[in-house]
C-alpha cells in the first residue's frame, strides 16, 4: 500500500512528524517498507511565466526570455529549452536557488548575455528521472508562488508491507481509522453530500454470484466530458499512491478506489448491451 | 645328425624367437598343425610295416613331445614378459610421501547450525527433524494456511508434478509431524533445508531455516520473547543485544510477530514468531484449552552472514575452497 502522506493527513492529523508516524504505523503491525519524500530537497524556485521570448543574438539553440515571477519587473533568463514559449508557465530558479545534486544558482552569462537564474526542467528538481523540456505548469498556476508548496512537494510517500490479515488497511480510510486508534487524533469525516440524478435512464444489474458479491451498485451518467483535465491535486495523489494516471473517469475510480478502498469500474454505457451480469471469477489454477 | 632332432631344434629355435603370443602360435602351426612338419610325419607311419612304425612312432612322439614342451614354455615365458610389463607400467610406489592433503572443516552454515541447536539443547530443547518432500497436508493446510493462501501458488512452492508433494516451504511441518508422534509438553528444535522459487543476490532457492516449538499448559508470550531474547543474545555473545517483538501475521500463529534486533543503527529482521494457533493444535488433536505454546524460526544462512559478516549469500552455496578456507 502506497500514499502520500499530505493524502492521509487531510484525514487524520496526529500531532507526529513524518519518521514518528512511520514508526507509529510499523510497530502497529503495519510495516513501513520505503518512506521518500515526494521530492528532494531544493530551495529558491518559484513559478515563473515567459511575457517575452527573444532569439540569443549569439547562439542558435538559446533563447533570451523575460520571465515574470512575482516582483516589481520581469528577469532575464537565458534558456535552451525546446518547449520554451510566449505565456509558458515553468519552474524558475532565481539567483540563490539550490537544486538538488548541489546546483547553486548564481548570475551567469551565457555566450555574453547575462541570466539571472534557470528555467527548469522536472528531471533538475528531482522529480522525475526523465525530461524533454522545462516543466510545463498550468495557465493557472500563481506566478511568483513557491514551487514546493505550490506542487505539495513538502510531501512524503510512504510504502507499507500489508500482511494477508489487513485488507482493512488498503485504503486511505482504513489507515486513518488505524491510525486515529493508534495515536488518539480525530478522524475528519468526509463530507459527503447526495446528488440527484438528473435523468431516468438506467442499466439493470444481476448478480449471479450472491455469495461472493452480496450487493453491486451501478448508476448512468449522462453528459461526461471524458476529455476533461484531471485536477493535478488529484493527479499528484494518485501517482503518489503509485497508480498512472490514464483519463479523468479512470483516474476518478482510481482515486475514490484509493481513498475509500471500495473498488469501482467505468463502463462506456454507449458500448453495453443488457444488464451487467456480476458471476464469480474462475478460480486462479496453482 | 638325426633329422627329427635337428627338427627339435629348429622348433626350438622358431619359438624363442617368436616375441607375441600371435607369432608364437603361427610358429607352432609350423610344427604341430594340420599341414606342420610333425603332424606329416606322422601321417606317414600309415605307410610302414608294423615294427618300423613302433619304432617310429615312438620317436616321433617323444620329438612331438618336447616340442609340444617348448611351446608350453615359452607361452609362460611370453605371459609372464607380458604381466611383468603391465606391472612396471602400473608401478605405485606406496612409500613415496603423500600429496598435502587439506584438512577439512564444517561449512560456516553447518557451524551456525550446530551453535543454534547446541544452544537450545542448553535449555532443555530436543532437536527433531522431518521430511524434505512433503505433502501439501503437513506444508498448508495443518497449518491454519488457507488454500487461497498466496505461498500455495506457483509462483512461491516447488510442487512435484503429478502428485500432491512438494519440496516443503519452511521447517514448520517438522512441528506438527513432532506433534502427531509426541504428546505434550514438548520443546523442540528444527533445523532444515527448505526451498522457495526465489534467486538473487540475498534468496537462493534452497536455504536453511530453524523451527523452534513449546508447547506446555502454562507457556506464554513472555516465555517467548525471554527464550528469543535469551538465544540471539547468546548466538551473538552480546548480552546488550537489542531485541524487539513487531506485530504481524502467520497463519499459525496468533498473535504474531516478527522479530528485529538492533544492527548497527538500524533494526534488522531475524526471524518471525508467535502463539501457537489454536487450529493447529486441534489438526494434531492436542486440546488448545488444556495446552498452548509458541513457535519461531530463524534463517539459519541469514544468522551466519550476519556472524561472519558474509554480505552475498551467495558465497554460501559456491564451495569455492578460498572461502571455505576461512573457517575451518
Amino acid at each position: 500500500m502506497r500514499f502520500s502522506e499530505s493524502w492521509l493527513r487531510t484525514w487524520v492529523s496526529p500531532d507526529l512528524g513524518t519518521a514518528a508516524l512511520g514508526d507509529l504505523l510499523t510497530m502497529a503491525g503495519l510495516e513501513v517498507e520505503s518512506l521518500e519524500p515526494a521530492a528532494p530537497p531544493f530551495s529558491g524556485v518559484v513559478v515563473g511565466e515567459i511575457v517575452a521570448i527573444a532569439p540569443h543574438p549569439d547562439a542558435d539553440r538559446l533563447r533570451v526570455c523575460q520571465v515574470a515571477c512575482g516582483g516589481d519587473k520581469p528577469l532575464t533568463i537565458v534558456c535552451g529549452a525546446p518547449n520554451a514559449a510566449l505565456g509558458l508557465k515553468a519552474p524558475l530558479a532565481v539567483v540563490g536557488a539550490k537544486l538538488p545534486g548541489a546546483l547553486d544558482i548564481g548570475k551567469a552569462k551565457m555566450r555574453g548575455v547575462e541570466s539571472f537564474g534557470m528555467l527548469c526542467s522536472a528531471k533538475e528538481l528531482g522529480i522525475s528521472t526523465e525530461a524533454s523540456g522545462l516543466l510545463e505548469l498550468p495557465a493557472d498556476a500563481p506566478v511568483g508562488a513557491d514551487l514546493r508548496q505550490y506542487l505539495d512537494l513538502a510531501d512524503s510517500v510512504f510504502e507499507l508491507k500489508l500482511t494477508p490479515n489487513r485488507g482493512d488497511c488498503l485504503s486511505i480510510a482504513g489507515l486513518a481509522r488505524e491510525v486515529a486508534a493508534l495515536s488518539g487524533a480525530r478522524v475528519e469525516a468526509m463530507p459527503v453530500s447526495d446528488i440527484e440524478s438528473q435523468h431516468t435512464e438506467a442499466r439493470g444489474v444481476s448478480v449471479a454470484a450472491t455469495g461472493d458479491c452480496p450487493v453491486y451498485l451501478g448508476r448512468v451518467f449522462t453528459d461526461v466530458n471524458a476529455a476533461a483535465a484531471t485536477p493535478p491535486w488529484m493527479r499528484r495523489r494518485i501517482e503518489r499512491a503509485g497508480l498512472r494516471c490514464v483519463s479523468v473517469v479512470v483516474d476518478i475510480t482510481n482515486y475514490v478506489m484509493l481513498e475509500l478502498g471500495q473498488p469501482l469500474h467505468a463502463f462506456d454505457d454507449a458500448r453495453l448491451s443488457g444488464d451487467i451480469d456480476v458471476g464469480a471469477p474462475p478460480l486462479a489454477k496453482r | 645328425m638325426d633329422p627329427l632332432d635337428s627338427l627339435l631344434d629348429e622348433a626350438a629355435a622358431r619359438f624363442a624367437a617368436a616375441d607375441t603370443p600371435d607369432a608364437l602360435e603361427q610358429a607352432k602351426a609350423a610344427y604341430l598343425g594340420k599341414q606342420g612338419l610333425i603332424t606329416e610325419r606322422m601321417k606317414m607311419l600309415g605307410g610302414m610295416d608294423p615294427e618300423t612304425r613302433k619304432a617310429e612312432g615312438a620317436r616321433i612322439n617323444r620329438v612331438k613331445t618336447a616340442v609340444e614342451d617348448a611351446l608350453n614354455a615359452r607361452r609362460e615365458a611370453l605371459r609372464e614378459a607380458q604381466l611383468a610389463q603391465q606391472l612396471a607400467a602400473e608401478a605405485l610406489d606406496v612409500t613415496l610421501p603423500g600429496r598435502g592433503h587439506g584438512l577439512g572443516g564444517w561449512h560456516p552454515v553447518s557451524r551456525v547450525r550446530e551453535r543454534i541447536c547446541e544452544l537450545f539443547a542448553g535449555i532443555g530443547f530436543v532437536v527433531a527433524d522431518g521430511p524434505e518432500i512433503e505433502t501439501d497436508f503437513y506444508n498448508f493446510t495443518a497449518l491454519n494456511t488457507p488454500d487461497d493462501h498466496p505461498a500455495r501458488s506457483m509462483h512461491d512452492t516447488f510442487y512435484i508434478a503429478g502428485t500432491d508433494r512438494l519440496l516443503r516451504t519452511h521447517t514448520s511441518p517438522i512441528q506438527v509431524r513432532y506433534m502427531e508422534a509426541n504428546p505434550p509438553p514438548l520443546r523442540i528444535i528444527a533445523p532444515g533445508r527448505v526451498y522457495r522459487v526465489d534467486s538473487d543476490a540475498t534468496h537462493s532457492p534452497m536455504f536453511h531455516q530453524v523451527e523452534g516449538l513449546w508447547i506446555d499448559r502454562d507457556v506464554s508470550f513472555a516465555d517467548l520473547k525471554g527464550v528469543v531474547t535469551h538465544f540471539l543474545q547468546q548466538f551473538f555473545e552480546r548480552e546488550d543485544l537489542q531485541v524487539r517483538f513487531r506485530p504481524s501475521f502467520f497463519p499459525f500463529t496468533e498473535p504474531s510477530a516478527e522479530i528485529d534486533m538492533a544492527w548497527g543503527d538500524r533494526w534488522l529482521e531475524i526471524g518471525g514468531c508467535g502463539m501457537v494457533h489454536p487450529n493447529v493444535l486441534r489438526h494434531v488433536n492436542i486440546d488448545p484449552e488444556a495446552f498452548r505454546g509458541f513457535a519461531f524460526g530463524f534463517g539459519i544462512d541469514r544468522l551466519a552472514m550476519l556472524r561472519y559478516g558474509v554480505n552475498d549469500l551467495r558465497l554460501f552455496y559456491e564451495n569455492d575452497l578460498r572461502f571455505l578456507r576461512q573457517f575451518v
